[in-house]
């Protein structure tokens, strides 16, 4: 219930002479119970934005706290040094995977070479084959000479076979070679264009963003700053604000007082039957005083309500120009859908996802040359084959023209047979050591390609890198989502903080109530007073003596109180008047140089 | 960290749409909100992203499909508009999770934006429509007994009731007393009430109006005017009522002239008060003579004065009475408030 709803409300047109003595205490038993009801109320007004300043003063030091936490975040260091440095290794990388993009296309050269050895080694093998007929015309006609060449053309079409069989095999192993080759040129391709291309320019727009976070952290060290000497008048608001609820605590007192003093009166009046009008010149008096006290107090109330609007005042725009500032930190767009720390964390998001693309390429890239090694390897197997079916072929062809050689004229055909076989194996001899040779070249491309030239081709800075370019960028982006987070929760304290202060504001009336309240208490003790000097002879009842009015001009509460005690002394015959009056005009100055706020008791 | 986390997202009452399972959602959706904020501010939100995002999925598959089944039960009007955001949010929470499960983990200031914009302009504002809907619709059949048999204190005890809920002006207007005073029409026409009792309805439902008033006076003044009233002998004022408070809540200040008011004394009041614009409403088609008669004169003196017209009989008679081109004929307080909104 408001204090307005409960205070009694007197009736006005009640009529003054009616039954003077009894209304008179009623009346004034309604101010008493009025004024301490106002009492109430307005501590409990005081009290609830007391309690409330501890409340806002840790807010405010916590905000502060945040933003100097902020503004001092070593942000993204470590992930501006790796992103630097993966950006000048990618630049070098620019020049080492087009040597490796070479390389691959020289292996790839040398496979269609070696597959044309293959298929010019097919067509001798035809001709070999062709040469075992002969041979076998040619020992069947040279049996007749009691000659033993039974085996001859057996071993010639066995050779033939063999080297068939080999090449076979060869080719098969020679085609198996181009896919990977041609893959791992494409990942290269893509690894190119990925980390060399496109991952410079994601790094260098995370580099630009970082930079931007900077001057992020500038402003908000500035605000920090701004904060801190903000702080200091926010908290010397509010210390004026502790001031004028020390201050009402006066006003309290001086209305306790009032209630003291109508108290008294009231039982006294009681004592006498029911009138406070038994020394009404006095009593007069005292309720004049109490008007006097009472509009004091209200001066006094308003200014210190007053103050305490002014300060609250100045603490919510202060806060709210602290939650501003921090929301044009987070640069969180007006319709909350982006915020100046997304673009940061989406070029975290990209350097992640290519660097992930990086590690599927490299994954790929190692199979690839694990598979070339291994194919060169495989295919090396072959050649050595069909190198020794060369040589034996030479040793047969060797041993056939021997034995022509013995026969004389008999065997000269033979001789031109065996020494065509020689012909043969000698060509097919230089041309498995061309595959030998292009073996040889393959292996040192690869070797060149993934080893010599440069770092691994997936491995764009090389040693490692990667695995520190990842951690380096999460860790920029852990650091970025926490700004974000500490901003958020910055502005959500001052936005909170901003709407308690409105809320202690609004509900902050005691001020119009003390004011309202005062009014009907002065009109009613007033109204008494009147009524308690109508009661008097004409000659008395008029205005108060000099020496009263002096006094209610310079009222303090002591005085009042001697002059409280002095009636009530002269109602026992103990003080005269005059001593009353010298009372009364107890020199002003003596008050005024301690000032309107000291109290004498 | 210096401080501990705040609590970002404070789930209180103002945000009931007093649906217990939908509120007790919400409180969930808060606390994931405030769940990955703490996370962040401790730089560790990528460690809970696989199981926020689970439960994400979750929550709305769930809770959009409850909110649904609650809007197709109460044939809830607004349903389509409402159910393409969800179709929206699924489509983000199901891309982002996507993104997720490709190995994407910086994707959490994105994420909280997302789940914060969702609750700012869908759970605080859609949502809160569905509620007051909800609310306005469990206490019509009650409100429409109290209304017919004139009981004054029982449908102000309902409507004090759903105020005190925080319910909006709009859907109190539109939902509760609008559809009631429809409603009403609907039976006198069909001899199930008598007039009597469709005037004491009228009557009690024009008292109940002025329970709004006070927030209403309360919004900030915008320096704009409008004269509202009936046309020629037309006695049916309720919508008339209806939008000149409705130019109130926007700022505008009405001069509500009521029912039966002649064309000069009409005249007479613009010339005075040279307001903004004008705004005729006509209830039976019977009246529309004379809804023509006061543009044509008021043409003649005020040629550049904006007229609004609006009524059950431009429902019934669209055509015919559609005469003045330069007259805009509103439907619903909806269009009437998207034209505010457009001046």
């Amino acid at each position: 219930m408001q204090l307005a709803d409960k205070l009694i409300v007197h009736d006005a047109a009640m009529p003054l002479r009616a039954k003077p003595s009894d209304a008179s205490a009623n009346s004034l038993e309604q101010v008493i119970a009025d004024l301490d009801l106002l009492n109430h109320d307005t501590e409990q007004g005081f009290l609830s934005i007391g309690g409330k300043l501890a409340e806002f003063m840790q807010t405010v030091s916590l905000i502060t706290s945040e933003l100097t936490a902020l503004a001092n975040e070593e942000h993204g260091q470590r992930a501006s040094q790796a992103l630097t440095h993966a950006l000048d290794r990618s630049t070098e990388m620019r020049t080492s995977l087009g040597d490796r993009d070479s390389g691959l296309a020289g292996i790839r050269r040398e496979v269609g070479l070696l597959k044309r050895t293959l298929l010019g080694f097919k067509e001798t093998v035809s001709t070999f084959r062709a040469l075992g007929v002969l041979t076998r015309i040619e020992t069947a006609r040279l049996g007749s000479t009691k000659a033993d060449f039974s085996d001859l053309a057996d071993d010639v079409s066995l050779l033939a076979g063999q080297i068939y069989s080999r090449v076979e095999n060869a080719l098969a192993i020679a085609n198996s070679l181009i896919p990977p080759i041609e893959s791992a040129m494409r990942e290269i391709s893509a690894l190119e264009a990925g980390q060399t291309k496109d991952l410079p320019t994601l790094i260098s727009g995370t580099l630009s963003s970082l930079s931007s976070f900077r001057d992020v952290q500038d402003k908000a060290r500035e605000s920090s700053d701004r904060l801190g000497a903000e702080y200091g008048a926010i908290s010397d608001a509010f210390k004026k604000l502790i001031v004028s609820i020390q201050f009402h605590d006066i006003t309290r007192q001086q209305v306790e007082h009032v209630i003291e003093v109508l108290q008294r009166l009231s039982s006294e009046s009681g004592e006498v039957g029911g009138s406070p009008s038994r020394h009404p010149r006095g009593t007069s008096a005292v309720l004049a005083l109490q008007s006097a006290q009472l509009a004091d107090a209200d001066k006094k109330f308003t200014a210190s309500v007053e103050s305490v609007e002014r300060n609250l005042e100045g603490i919510a725009r202060h806060v709210l120009e602290m939650a501003h500032e921090s929301r044009a930190l987070s640069g969180i767009r007006e319709d909350g859908k982006g915020s100046f720390f997304l673009p940061l964390e989406q070029d975290c998001g990209a350097i992640l996802t290519s660097l992930g693309h990086t590690s599927n390429a490299e994954a790929a890239t190692r199979a690839t040359r694990r598979d070339l090694t291994e194919t060169i390897g495989k295919m090396s197997g072959p050649i050595q084959e069909i190198q020794q079916i060369e040589s034996k072929m030479r040793r047969m062809a060797l041993n056939a023209r021997i034995s022509a050689f013995h026969l004389g004229d008999t065997g000269s055909a033979l001789d031109v047979i065996a020494g065509s076989v020689q012909q043969l194996a000698f060509e097919c001899n230089e041309r498995s050591e061309s595959l030998v040779a292009s073996l040889g070249s393959m292996r040192e491309g690869a070797a060149r390609s993934y080893e010599e030239h440069g770092p691994d081709p997936a491995n764009v800075t090389g040693n490692g890198d990667v695995d520190e370019l990842r951690l380096a960028v999460a860790d920029l982006h852990a650091a970025t989502e926490r700004s974000f987070a500490l901003i958020s929760q910055i502005a959500a304290r001052g936005d909170r903080l901003a709407g308690d202060l409105a809320t202690t504001r609004k509900n902050f009336s005691v001020g119009t109530l003390f004011a309202e309240a005062v009014a009907r208490a002065r009109g009613s003790i007033e109204e008494i007073g009147e009524k308690t000097r109508c009661g008097l002879p004409s000659d008395e009842g008029e205005e108060p003596e000099p020496g009263l009015a002096d006094f209610m001009s310079h009222y303090t509460m002591q005085a009042e109180l001697d002059v409280h005690e002095s009636v009530t002394r002269k109602a026992t015959g103990t003080v005269p008047m005059a001593a009353q009056v010298d009372c009364l005009n107890t020199p002003p100055g003596e008050a005024d140089e301690l000032g309107d706020n000291v109290e004498f008791f | 960290m210096p401080t501990a986390a705040v609590t970002m997202l404070e789930w209180t009452p103002e945000f009931a749409v007093h649906v217990p399972e939908i509120d007790r959602d919400h409180q969930f959706q808060f606390g994931l909100v405030n769940r990955l904020h703490e996370a962040m501010l401790a730089g560790q939100g990528a460690e809970i992203l696989g199981t926020l995002l689970a439960e994400l999925t979750k929550f709305t598959r769930d809770h959009f499909a409850r909110e649904e089944k609650i809007m197709v039960a109460m044939r809830y009007p607004e349903m389509p508009a409402h159910v393409q955001q969800h179709d929206q949010i699924r489509r983000r929470v199901t891309e982002v999770e996507a993104r997720f499960e490709r190995g994407e983990t910086a994707i959490t200031i994105e994420l909280m934006l997302f789940l914060s914009d969702w609750i700012r302009n869908h759970t605080m504002v859609t949502d809160s429509r569905l509620g007051d809907y909800i609310q306005v619709e469990q206490s019509f059949t009650a409100y429409m007994d109290r209304l017919l048999l004139g009981d004054r204190r029982g449908c102000r005890v309902i409507v004090e009731g759903l105020l005190a809920k925080g319910i909006s002006f709009k859907d109190l207007y539109v939902n509760l007393f609008q559809r009631a005073m429809y409603r009403t029409g609907e039976l006198w026409m069909t001899n199930q009430i008598s007039v009597a009792a469709e005037h004491l309805a009228t009557s009690v439902t024009l008292d109940m109006m002025t329970l709004v008033h006070p927030t209403l006076l309360d919004s900030p003044r915008k320096g704009r005017s409008a004269v509202v009233t009936c046309v020629g002998s037309e006695l049916h004022q309720m919508g008339a009522h209806m939008v000149a408070d409705t130019l109130e809540l926007h700022g505008w200040d009405s001069y509500f002239l009521g029912a039966n008011t002649p064309v000069e004394g009409l005249l007479e009041l613009l010339e005075e008060k040279q307001p903004d614009v004008l705004c005729l409403s006509v209830s039976l088609s019977s009246h529309t003579g004379r809804f023509k008669e006061t543009v044509k004169k008021t043409r003649v003196l005020f040629p550049e004065l904006h007229i609004l017209a609006g009524g059950q009989a431009f429902l019934q008679r669209s055509a015919d009475v559609r005469t003045d081109p330069n007259v805009r004929y509103l439907h619903s307080l909806d269009e009437l408030e998207a034209w505010i909104a457009s001046q």
